[in-house]
């Protein structure tokens, strides 16, 4: 059944943009615990750690969720083509 | 006077957006055809307009100046929560067409037990939610007239039950879109102009070994009341009478009226608040429990997973016409929360190095709305004051009126007429949606009147938590495996919701224990999620129970607009009060 097949496919979708985002998001804490160049570093005269904590993880989930919205629609459409031409 | 002629502003715009929003939808034949309209865009601006509580306007910078940098985790957290709600939800709800969170339950499991046990953590995280809203109201309301703290509470809670009982400003679309453009400017503009007039502050109390320190002309406290204060380190004040005290890491109770502090001294911080040095304070991970990885972890479990379950939240996404532009509207969310998140770290900066004096009085949760005046004395900090004030009655007049909806909604959709035998007629159902109104507001207001010493953030985090613990797996399960039944998700729910509001209750009883021990107590996210998950899982696997038809299910959840699919979906059931 075509249905079973769009669930996995999406649900494969899901996971996998949530493994990435999970990644990215919870190595955050521990890297900044663990690596001193982060937590004592200095950029533009500012902590380094408020760079990795200021605009770009937000940029990341929009990133992460703009190919996923691409992709999902995709996946969305192939089944619509599916089912039509049966 | 200023502030409070901004705030009226703020208030007759909302209004007259509302009325301009009803005769729009008035002249396109229905409701549903004038909600097709809206694009994915004015959607996204209501829903992030809904959401930016008090807890994002005011309590993110409050905890960032009396904790420090690692409150900045919070609003990561909170943005990331719409990521795993348009991975794993949006689409598929949107398609199943059940938009209350009992709905939904009642619906995939096929139980109307479901139903009243979801409806019951519905009251339960609505509650908690709106507890920090009328806090946030009688800070802000103490901040700008000078009010007594209870004051904001009742006062907001009359009229937001008011404006929600008669049906009034909630429910239309323009209203919360507004709230958003005025909530994003009055929390970036302000600080921007700070910025520009006062210059980047002094960075050795921010990064240095330096302890809050008062500012280069010094720092001038006027007290109503005694205040009981520790001085971190040795330092001194003038008292009214003009004599002097020199203090050493003391505990010391400041006099009424007016104390000084010479420029450069410690500045003393109220009971509640531990006064830190700038490097510890400008470290987003550190050792304590409240910085402590495991502490992170959980918050960001509890946000990233609770999101999902706010129930005024999850009716926003009600107005998308189908999946796919839920999909929009979620990605577009994301953008303009991220906008908005990037101010709230100004204030905590600001406050720390140029009003250090909220340490000394315990009012670190008010910084945003107190911070413009006392940076810059004078007709532009006022009007800046003027701005955050206006900005923070639209953050809880706008959250507070849709939870106060998801609420009453509940009580008298759900609850009463499992209660009563008299069958119910729309009107009737009217009448006792205006009836449950005070009373769903009654509790939240108590609490909140017991609540001042409690941050904004902190309860705002538990109700994330119940949310994360209960309803994340419900949603996870019931959309994407055929395998839940109506016991199992029954157990889970059990298991997560008691779990967590037993570590809350534990944590408010005891002094916090500290360590791993204590971080799980104050953010249990972390452990009650995960079994709340297996809980869930086990419970369907082995619980034995009805089997349900689960493919009509997943069909309707999964199944693209017009392949002629729709006749499987759950009827569009008559919209409760609460859709629109």
């Amino acid at each position: 059944m075509y249905l079973h097949r769009l669930v996995r496919l999406q649900l494969t979708l899901a996971v996998v943009a949530l493994v990435v985002f999970a990644g990215v998001l919870g190595a955050l804490p521990l890297a900044l615990r663990i690596v001193p160049r982060l937590d004592s570093g200095q950029a533009f005269g500012l902590p380094l750690w408020l760079v990795f904590l200021g605009p770009p993880p937000f940029a990341v989930f929009v990133a992460i969720g703009v190919l996923y919205r691409r992709r999902a629609d995709a996946l969305d459409a192939e089944f619509r083509d599916l089912v039509r031409a049966d | 006077m200023i502030p409070i002629l901004f705030v009226a502003g703020v208030v007759t715009g909302s209004l007259g957006v509302g009325i301009w929003g009803v005769r729009l939808a008035r002249t396109t034949s229905d409701l549903y055809v004038a909600s097709r309209a809206i694009s994915p865009w004015w959607n996204a601006a209501a829903v992030s307009g809904e959401y930016l509580s008090a807890a994002s306007f005011l309590g993110v910078a409050g905890l960032m100046m009396k904790d420090g940098a690692q409150a900045l985790w919070q609003p990561v957290g909170f943005t990331a929560g719409y990521l795993a709600l348009l991975l794993f939800v949006a689409a598929p709800l949107r398609r199943y067409g059940a938009f209350t969170i009992s709905d939904f339950a009642e619906a995939r499991l096929e139980s109307r037990a479901l139903r009243l046990a979801a409806s019951a953590i519905v009251l339960g995280i609505g509650g908690l939610y709106l507890v920090p809203q009328l806090k946030g109201a009688g800070i802000s309301v103490e901040a700008v007239t000078g009010a007594p703290y209870w004051t904001g509470i009742v006062v907001i809670a009359g009229v937001v039950s008011l404006s929600v009982g008669l049906g009034g400003m909630r429910g239309i679309t323009y209203v919360q879109a507004y709230q958003f453009w005025v909530k994003l400017f009055a929390i970036a503009a302000p600080a921007a102009v700070l910025l520009v007039v006062v210059g980047l502050p002094n960075r050795a109390s921010l990064f240095g070994d330096r302890f809050p320190t008062a500012p280069a002309d010094g720092l001038v406290l006027t007290l109503h009341e005694p205040q009981r204060v520790t001085f971190p380190a040795a330092s001194s004040y003038v008292d009214a009478h003009g004599l002097e005290h020199a203090r050493a890491g003391a505990e010391v109770v400041l006099p009424v009226g007016t104390v000084r502090f010479r420029p450069g001294a410690v500045v003393p911080a109220a009971g509640a608040i531990t006064p830190l040095r700038g490097h510890d304070w400008s470290k987003p991970v550190a050792g304590s429990s409240s910085s402590s990885p495991l502490f992170i972890y959980s918050l960001l479990i509890a946000t990233v997973l609770g999101t999902m379950g706010l129930p005024h939240i999850l009716v926003r996404f009600y107005t998308n016409p189908d999946g796919s532009t839920a999909r929009r509207t979620t990605v577009a969310v994301l953008l303009l929360l991220g906008v908005f998140y990037a101010f709230p770290a100004v204030y905590g900066f600001l406050g720390r190095a140029l009003a250090p004096g909220l340490y000394a009085t315990g009012q670190t949760d008010s910084v945003v709305l107190r911070l413009p005046e006392l940076a810059w004395p004078g007709l532009g900090g006022r009007i800046l004051a003027g701005l955050t004030a206006a900005g923070a009655f639209a953050a809880f007049i706008s959250t507070s009126s849709g939870l106060l909806v998801s609420l009453a909604g509940t009580i008298s959709h759900d609850v009463w007429p499992s209660l009563s035998a008299v069958p119910h007629d729309r009107t009737a159902r009217r009448r006792t949606f205006r009836l449950a109104v005070p009373v769903a507001v009654v509790v939240p207001t108590l609490l909140a009147l017991t609540a001042h010493s409690l941050d904004i953030s902190v309860l705002v985090g538990w109700a994330f938590a119940l949310a994360a613990s209960t309803f994340c797996p419900l949603f996870l399960l019931g959309i994407w495996w055929r395998g839940l039944t109506a016991r199992g998700a029954a157990i889970g729910l059990a298991f997560g919701g008691t779990l967590t509001v037993a570590a809350v209750a534990a944590d408010l009883a005891t002094s916090s224990p500290g360590g791993a021990a204590g971080a799980l107590l104050s953010q249990p996210a972390l452990v009650t999620v995960p079994v709340a998950f297996a809980a869930m899982v086990l419970g369907s696997l082995f619980a034995g129970g009805r089997k349900i038809d689960a493919d009509r299910h997943l069909l309707a959840l999964h199944a693209p607009e017009g392949l002629g699919l729709d006749a499987y979906r759950t009827p569009d059931a008559e919209p409760a009060p609460v859709a629109g």
